[in-house]
């Protein structure tokens, strides 16, 4: 009896065991997944995109080479593998077979000396053609070898290619509709373009012939829904599957919510919010003056009062998640070390200095946060003026060097300690190349060039680290918050991630619907 | 036959005086677009603009030739019919703004429906019941209608009866039940305009001796309101929708906005955000055609309504 006991426990154990896997492994086919994105994408030419709109559409209907998973790690993509020669300067990829073109033609390392070509072409007018200047040959010793020789090592090139314009494009279709490429995409990526009703929405169908196996959603459907609160009235209402611009002043209330507390995704995005200083203008080239206005600011209240805690106090200039990162606790809220450091640098209690223009461009949420700091410096002595004006206006402002106190915000284009370090503070991109704040310390000049070129590992970031603690003492930027990035879905949306890069990077050809 | 050879002088004179209006038009804004700070190419490019490149394709596009070169080639341009391609989406401009042309055909239509049935009856009761308890209470909220913010107006009308009462959808474009709260929305405003305008106008009709005289010689109110007060009251309202109906047509920005709504308005007001020069020439030069034509069509109907009035 007893053995019969335990033969029947270990059976309806196993029966339980099998339930759970089964349950866990039904994932269910069709449906449509339903978003909504703020404005119309510009383009969907792999070659012309710089904006996250339409990287989030394109990234479904193309495919790269390799690309990031969810914590940001490179993975294989149409490159089955790689390899990259001892000087570093040589990388070849061998690619996978059969994977197709919707058009049905197979894509073959021609497809990539092609469209990458055409993106260094100046006829092409590529945004992004800046992206291919390390590159000095790209060749395809046969048809399923691509090989990729780079002017000097770069140890960030396969962090870059994940972006939109190193991926695959099929010639014959680009030759036939000319410009109109981007209105009518054709690519190798899990899901084929259907239309597009400009300002209204994009309609993209499941790729059945995907190399990795169909997607799961039948259909993609975008809506372009400007006002996030009326998007975040459609989500609650049931007619969108999920959305990544859910607004700081509805978080509370969401979070709070049954309902959506546990679909709300959350991650520490690669950016990082700050107040540039000028180094070149007086008195922002005292070194005091900005580490002063730096302790002034009250990070603390504006991550709460403005950002409802949607935002992380910044500690660095790095955020967390680029390899290179330094943990360190936030950058303290001391008015009275401010104070010291004014009169240390001949400006006692301010005095001396003259009213300093703060620039910012148009939002509400930009506004609030200059004046907050308006008043933070006011306490130490130092006057501020606010100066606000559109984009364009305020980019062409800060490319010239024509401001004294400037907010920006700096999202990674790729994952790599360069593409903060170098692109904001090597004095060889001074102006609209990114050093805003025309900063230049010879030793931050030689760390960025020299990491720059070795291979990713301990030793290039040590030099990073280095890097970044001189920039922090220099103070040419006051940090403010890093970014966090979010999204919101419905409870039957299964598998739905995105990497560190942010919502636009999930792979929705993992989605399923679970209703 | 006279009168009709009248009007088709005055309507060819008309379109002659367009083209140097047009004319003059597009080298205001050619000139507007050149003097604003902001280049188109570095702000597609985003924060990191890298010089060279943004060289590179300026010069490609002959951003950097001569003012003169650039406005002759652009003219001459328009006048073959070809506004070029948008500098941020490389799509034809033309094409662009004629996608988005039905979308704001559909809504400028419905809300002077709205305007126009609400404005008029509301308008012409207040002025027959003059000093009444619906005279003072519609005024208010004619008041209301004229004050009261466009997105406020449209964001409280989406609550209501898409979100909470689930009666319309939300935001959208598709058929005729999406069109529904972006008419009213819209139409709010010169429905208030309309009411107020009217009602003055008929008080004042109202007084003069031919209504004494009609409802001396017997005549029901209802014929003294609708057939002879009615038609020296129309010449105003006619003026005010015209007006109202092209710039409705130029696009509402605001409600476009809110109901994600894939108008005129949002496209104008991007391009010029993005300092996207044939876009905002081409979106500029659609709106003054189509003011001129409002115009000219609010002419014409004075005609059909005041006989009296002739075109010299």
């Amino acid at each position: 009896m007893k053995r019969f006991l335990s033969v029947l426990l270990v059976l309806s154990l196993f029966v339980a065991l099998f339930q759970v896997v089964g349950i866990g492994a039904t994932k269910k086919y069709g449906g449509v997944l339903r978003t909504a994105v703020t404005s119309d994408p510009p383009t969907l030419d792999p070659a012309q995109i710089t904006d996250t709109t339409s990287d989030m559409v394109a990234r479904q209907i193309f495919d790269g080479l390799v690309d990031y998973d969810e914590n940001l790690k490179i993975v294989p993509v149409i490159a089955k593998n790689w390899s990259i020669s001892k000087d570093g300067k040589v990388y070849t990829f061998n690619l996978r077979q059969g994977v197709k073109f919707h058009n049905g033609r197979e894509v073959t390392a021609e497809d990539f000396v092609y469209s990458w070509k055409r993106v260094m072409d100046p006829a092409t007018k590529s945004k992004r053609a800046n992206f291919m200047e390390d590159i000095a040959k790209v060749e395809a010793p046969s048809k399923y070898v691509f090989r990729v020789t780079l002017k000097e090592p770069r140890g960030y090139f396969l962090q870059m290619l994940p972006y939109s314009c190193f991926w695959v494009i099929p010639k014959e279709e680009v030759e036939k509709l000319g410009p109109d490429f981007g209105s009518k995409p054709v690519g190798s990526g899990p899901f084929k373009f259907v239309s597009w009703t400009h300002d209204d929405k994009v309609i993209l169908e499941a790729n059945k012939d995907y190399f990795a196996g169909r997607p799961y959603v039948d259909r993609l459907e975008i809506r372009i829904i400007p006002d996030e609160n009326v998007a975040i009235m459609e989500f609650e209402k049931g007619n969108l599957d999920w959305y990544e611009n859910v607004p700081p002043s509805e978080l509370d209330r969401l979070k709070s919510d049954p309902k959506w507390k546990d679909n709300i995704i959350e991650k520490p995005e690669l950016g990082t919010y700050y107040i540039g200083m000028n180094c070149q203008k007086p008195p922002l080239n005292n070194k005091l003056v900005r580490q002063a206005i730096s302790y002034a600011i009250n990070r603390e209240q504006i991550v709460k009062v403005i950002m409802r805690n949607s935002a992380m106090i910044a500690t660095g200039i790095l955020p967390p998640g680029i390899p290179g990162y330094s943990k360190r606790p936030p950058i303290p809220y001391d008015p009275e070390k401010a104070k010291r450091l004014l009169k240390q640098a001949g400006y006692p209690d301010g005095k001396g200095l003259p009213k300093l223009e703060l620039a910012f461009n148009k939002s509400a949420t930009h506004q609030r946060i200059c004046e907050a700091i308006q008043s933070d410096l006011k306490k130490i002595g130092i006057n501020v003026e606010l100066v606000q004006m559109d984009w364009a206006q305020y980019l062409e402002k800060v490319d010239r060097g024509e401001t004294q106190l400037f907010r920006l915000g700096w999202i990674a284009d790729y994952p790599d300690a360069d593409n903060f370090l170098w692109v904001l503070f090597n004095s060889k991109n001074w102006g609209p190349g990114g050093n805003g704040v025309y900063y230049k310390n010879p030793t931050v000049d030689e760390l960025t060039d020299k990491a720059k070129t070795m291979v990713p590992g301990a030793a290039r970031n040590s030099l990073y680290k280095r890097a970044e603690a001189i920039i922090l003492e220099d103070a040419p930027w006051a940090p403010i918050y890093f970014y966090v990035s979010r999204a919101i879905k419905q409870p039957y949306v299964m598998d739905f991630d995105f990497s560190g890069m942010g919502p636009f990077t999930a792979k929705l050809e993992k989605v399923w619907l679970d209703k | 036959m006279e009168i009709e050879g009248e009007m088709t002088n005055y309507i060819i004179r008309r379109l002659l005086l367009t083209i140097p209006t047009l004319i003059g038009i597009i080298t205001i804004t050619f000139l507007l677009m050149y003097v604003v700070p902001g280049d188109p190419i570095r702000i597609l490019m985003g924060q990191r603009g890298d010089p060279e490149t943004i060289a590179m394709i300026r010069k490609q596009m002959g951003l950097d030739d001569p003012l003169p070169v650039q406005y002759i080639r652009f003219l001459t341009n328009v006048l073959r019919g070809d506004f070029g391609r948008s500098y941020a989406t490389n799509r034809p401009v033309l094409s662009e703004i004629l996608t988005r042309f039905p979308a704001t055909l559909r809504l400028a239509l419905a809300s002077m429906v709205v305007a126009s049935v609400i404005g008029l009856s509301a308008g012409i009761i207040s002025a027959t019941r003059q000093y009444s308890f619906f005279d003072y209470s519609s005024m208010v909220v004619a008041l209301m209608g004229v004050s009261a913010p466009v997105f406020w107006v449209g964001l409280l009308l989406m609550w209501i009866f898409g979100y909470t009462l689930g009666w319309l959808p939300i935001s959208g474009y598709g058929d005729i039940t999406y069109l529904v709260l972006p008419a009213i929305t819209l139409g709010i405003r010169p429905a208030a305009y309309i009411a107020r305008m009217t009602r003055s106008s008929f008080l004042e009709v109202l007084r003069q001796d031919y209504i004494r005289t009609a409802r001396a010689k017997g005549l029901t109110e209802r014929r003294v309101i609708y057939i002879h007060a009615m038609r020296n009251t129309l010449i105003t309202v006619v003026t005010i929708l015209g007006m109202e109906l092209a710039s409705l047509l130029s696009g509402a920005v605001l409600t476009e906005t809110i109901f994600a709504w894939p108008g005129i308005g949002r496209l104008s007001v991007d391009a010029i955000i993005k300092r996207d020069h044939p876009m905002v020439q081409g979106t500029v030069l659609f709106t003054a055609i189509i003011f001129i034509f409002a115009n000219l069509i609010v002419d014409i109907s004075y005609a059909f309504l005041d006989p009296r009035i002739r075109y010299e």
